[in-house]
């Protein structure tokens, strides 16, 4: 039986680390969750709007001068590969990890995603979006989120006018009702949620009018963008004769409360902390809990660390690659020098870190589609990904692990969840480096 | 006396780290080249050097032992050598080798780490905290001897107060397919663990040839290069060999160690030229290995082993021949603890006379700096 303070940091957090004192129990990890800053010092100097700004005129604003442009862009990437070097070390030295892998989730929840290039500020929008409201309620998030420069970049917000407003019939142009359908489809009722086709251009006509003022990089509202007249979106009619700022604010909120929003979040939460196919009892009693207190989220993360199948299913969830490097680098705890950007000026990724993740196919903050990375088992684990994982986790040994003992290091890594089989099969590597890298390989280590 | 610069960038490049400033060397009495190689995960002295004029050892290996009629090739009529050290035969025959059998440090436990570490401090019953070759550095003449450590990381047996230098190769130590017998035994209670490895594998055996081909041409790169810097002004290199635990398919898992310590030694004896003539080479490792094979057809840890010494200096000495203190049989009762190779010297104690040899150090500052605690007994001849 593995103990609670190991599955409190294995499971809800990224892992056991030396010197570091897991929290006892559901009480305590609670108490961490509390504590959490919800910005860490290191992130603070990240903003969107600078950034937005920089590529609508270096970059956008240079279209003639095609070197400019090209030392614009590797300026951009060279700062956004910095970013991401400083997020990661941040979570791996955070005091609060159950607070990170949170954060974690709904970033990817709420994904935006570097593939679109003015979309790849992830860093500043998780700051801005997501972070403040991690402790708040669902209802902050999904707007925060939904109107964001960032998102309204990645899901066509920012080209999307209202066909009947002043600037639709100038110009002919129309709605996008990309980021009204993954509101509806990814972030609150789900594809089963029951909506419809309809209520999918509706709420896009709710949102249209935001988009993202180019003198400031911050969200705005263009009435003259905006469509006229009432909307009805799931049965619900916003705006009079005339749109206002006020409507998609309203709009989203009641998504928010609707009843297949609570399903859809409990059922996205117990699969990443419990099981992929989460028993229906635990869905319930997160539901429960989101639609009691209306959404906010403490008190589900309560119910969540409430139940027993949370602690007693360890092992039923395979790590991301993400969690994977995080986890490791907890455990080998390396000079924090090591992790940083290698190359000050150039988009170089340090292959302990961002480097790792894209080569175990999982590139930090470039998800292909706007569901995010998947939470389940098979897709992190077969013949290729494991083969990926693996050469990784030779590296990190050969790099970070060789002057320890492999046995000690399994044991504090991986406490109780550590087998004497495993302990077994390990000390009888042949050298020092390859029992780390065994340490690390292990099922033990790959779960949670 | 005269002084001679040492010569560094244009001999390796950007892969040193320089631990020492720069020597100015006078010219030494003796001019001696030693290199060590470690052999790491415990090499089966029996499978390499097989002792075929032992009747036990038939018996004891079945259709795994050969003779010189199957490929094995003679030494002295009563041991063999296996064809992958076909080069080291050679020398054996020039009188540039000699095997150095039934041999042990004092350690008795059978972990390769503890193994490694009192291999390369020359400890006692624990190991030491610096290495034996650090230790003989110290009683040098200033400037006389200079060593190169090639590793990624310090090698213990060179760490210590006097400065080395070193070389990082950067290369990787094991391979996933290195690691297949301990990840298949990590992985066997977990089926979605062991279901994917098994795919993984035989993905990756498609490409298995081109490892072993870079395999060799990276060794051959580290032998030159420790090779070159011998041949300037290094008079002590060392590096290590992994890849010797051959618990599984013994016959077949051997191949390619005993390939790579053939290429490693004639690399080295190409790059030294005429420096050759004054250089031994010394190849050791933590313990030999079971006598008996396993069920998986390879061997567990051991005791008793070999050392392999080879280089143009021998000549005339201990080359052409195979040393042992005393020959313990493989017949059953002759074992130690019923399963190994009995080790009947310390393999400090032949260390120890060729160091007294190479470095004219004597042999009491051998036994109690280099080698604290050993026994030296009766002078054994190397040059």
């Amino acid at each position: 039986m593995v103990s609670m303070p190991d599955v409190a940091a294995i499971r809800f957090g990224y892992g056991l680390s030396p010197g570091v004192v897991p929290p006892p129990g559901a009480a305590s990890l609670m108490r961490q969750l509390a504590d959490a800053e919800p910005v860490p010092e290191a992130l603070a100097g990240m903003r969107s709007p600078e950034r937005i700004l920089a590529f609508i005129r270096e970059v956008q604003g240079q279209k003639d001068n095609p070197e400019a442009q090209m030392a614009a862009r590797l300026k951009l990437t060279a700062a956004r590969t910095e970013e991401q070097h400083t997020y990661v070390t941040a979570v791996v030295e955070s005091p609060s990890p159950f607070f990170e892998r949170l954060v974690a989730f709904w970033t990817n929840h709420f994904t935006v995603s570097a593939k679109v290039p003015l979309a790849g500020w992830v860093g500043p929008y998780q700051v801005e979006a997501i972070r403040p409201h991690v402790k708040g309620s669902f209802a902050d998030m999904l707007v925060a989120t939904s109107l964001h420069p960032i998102m309204m970049y990645y899901l066509n917000q920012v080209t999307s006018i209202g066909p009947n407003s002043r600037a639709g019939r100038r110009t002919g142009r129309g709605y996008n009702e990309n980021l009204a359908r993954e509101i509806l489809e990814l972030h609150s009722l789900g594809v089963e949620g029951g909506y419809n086709q309809n209520d999918v251009v509706q709420l896009a006509l709710v949102l249209s009018g935001w988009t993202v003022a180019r003198d400031t990089g911050l969200a705005r509202f263009a009435i003259a963008a905006a469509e006229p007249g009432p909307k009805t979106v799931l049965g619900k009619t916003y705006s009079g004769p005339e749109a206002s700022p006020e409507d998609a604010e309203t709009a989203l909120r009641d998504i928010a409360r609707h009843p297949a929003t609570a399903r859809f979040v409990a059922t996205k939460l117990a699969r990443h902390f419990v099981a992929d196919d989460p028993p229906e009892q635990t869905v319930a009693a997160l539901e429960k809990a989101f639609i009691e207190h209306d959404g906010a989220l403490m008190p589900v993360y309560e119910a969540l660390v409430g139940l027993e199948e949370a602690w007693t299913a360890f092992g039923s969830k395979v790590k991301s690659p993400f969690d994977l490097v995080i986890s490791t680098l907890r455990a080998l705890d390396p000079d924090p020098a090591k992790l940083a950007d290698p190359v000050p000026d150039g988009p170089r990724d340090n292959p302990w870190t961002v480097a790792g993740m894209r080569s175990m196919l999982q590139p930090l903050w470039m998800a292909s589609q706007p569901d995010g990375w998947p939470d389940t088992n098979a897709q992190w684990l077969n013949g290729l990904m494991l083969t990926t994982r693996l050469n990784w986790l030779l590296y990190a040994a050969h790099q970070l692990g060789r002057n320890r003992d492999p046995v000690t290091f399994a044991k504090e890594t991986l406490g109780s969840s550590a087998s004497d089989e495993m302990l077994r099969v390990i000390a009888t590597a042949p050298t020092r480096e390859q029992g780390i890298f065994l340490a690390l390989a292990s099922p033990a280590f790959n779960r949670r | 006396m005269i002084t001679r610069r040492t010569v560094l960038g244009g001999l390796f490049g950007c892969g040193i780290t320089v631990a020492s400033p720069k020597l100015t060397l006078a010219q030494a009495a003796t001019d001696n080249r030693l290199v060590v190689i470690i052999l790491r995960g415990a090499m089966d002295s029996l499978e390499a050097i097989q002792p075929y004029g032992d009747p036990a050892f038939h018996a004891l290996r079945g259709d795994r032992a050969r003779t010189p009629d199957n490929g094995l090739i003679d030494l002295d009529g009563h041991f063999g050598v296996r064809e992958e050290l076909a080069d080291l035969a050679a020398l054996y025959r020039k009188g540039e080798m000699a095997i150095v059998h039934s041999v042990s440090t004092p350690y008795r436990s059978r972990s390769h780490f503890e193994g490694q570490d009192i291999l390369e401090t020359g400890g006692e019953g624990r190991p030491e905290n610096d290495g034996w070759l650090n230790r003989l550095l110290t009683k040098l003449p200033e400037g006389q001897a200079t060593a190169l450590d090639v590793s990624d990381l310090p090698s213990l047996i060179l760490s210590g107060e006097a400065p080395v230098r070193s070389w990082r190769p950067n290369t990787r130590v094991s391979t996933v397919q290195e690691n297949a017998r301990w990840l298949q035994a990590l992985y066997h209670d977990d089926a979605t663990f062991s279901g994917a490895f098994a795919e993984a594998m035989a993905a990756a055996d498609d490409e298995g040839g081109s490892e072993e081909a870079d395999r060799v041409r990276g060794l051959q790169a580290l032998a030159d290069l420790a090779g070159r810097a011998l041949a300037d002004s290094s008079r002590i290199a060392v590096f290590s060999l992994p890849a010797w635990d051959t618990h599984i398919g013994q016959d077949v898992t051997i191949r390619a160690p005993l390939k790579s310590l053939n290429v490693a030694v004639t690399a080295l004896r190409d790059r030294l030229g005429p420096d050759w003539a004054r250089t031994t080479v010394v190849a050791v490792s933590e313990f030999g290995r079971t006598v008996r094979l396993n069920g998986n057809l390879g061997t567990d840890h051991g005791t008793g082993g070999a050392m392999i010494v080879a280089g143009g200096a021998i000549a005339g000495g201990a080359g052409g021949k195979v040393l042992t203190t005393r020959w313990p049989g493989l017949a059953e009762g002759n074992l130690l603890d019923d399963r190994d190779l009995m080790p009947t010297d310390d393999v400090r104690r032949y260390l120890g006379w060729l160091i007294r040899d190479m470095f004219e150090v004597s042999p009491q500052v051998v036994a109690e700096t280099v080698f604290p605690g050993v026994e030296l007994g009766s002078p054994v001849r190397f040059l």
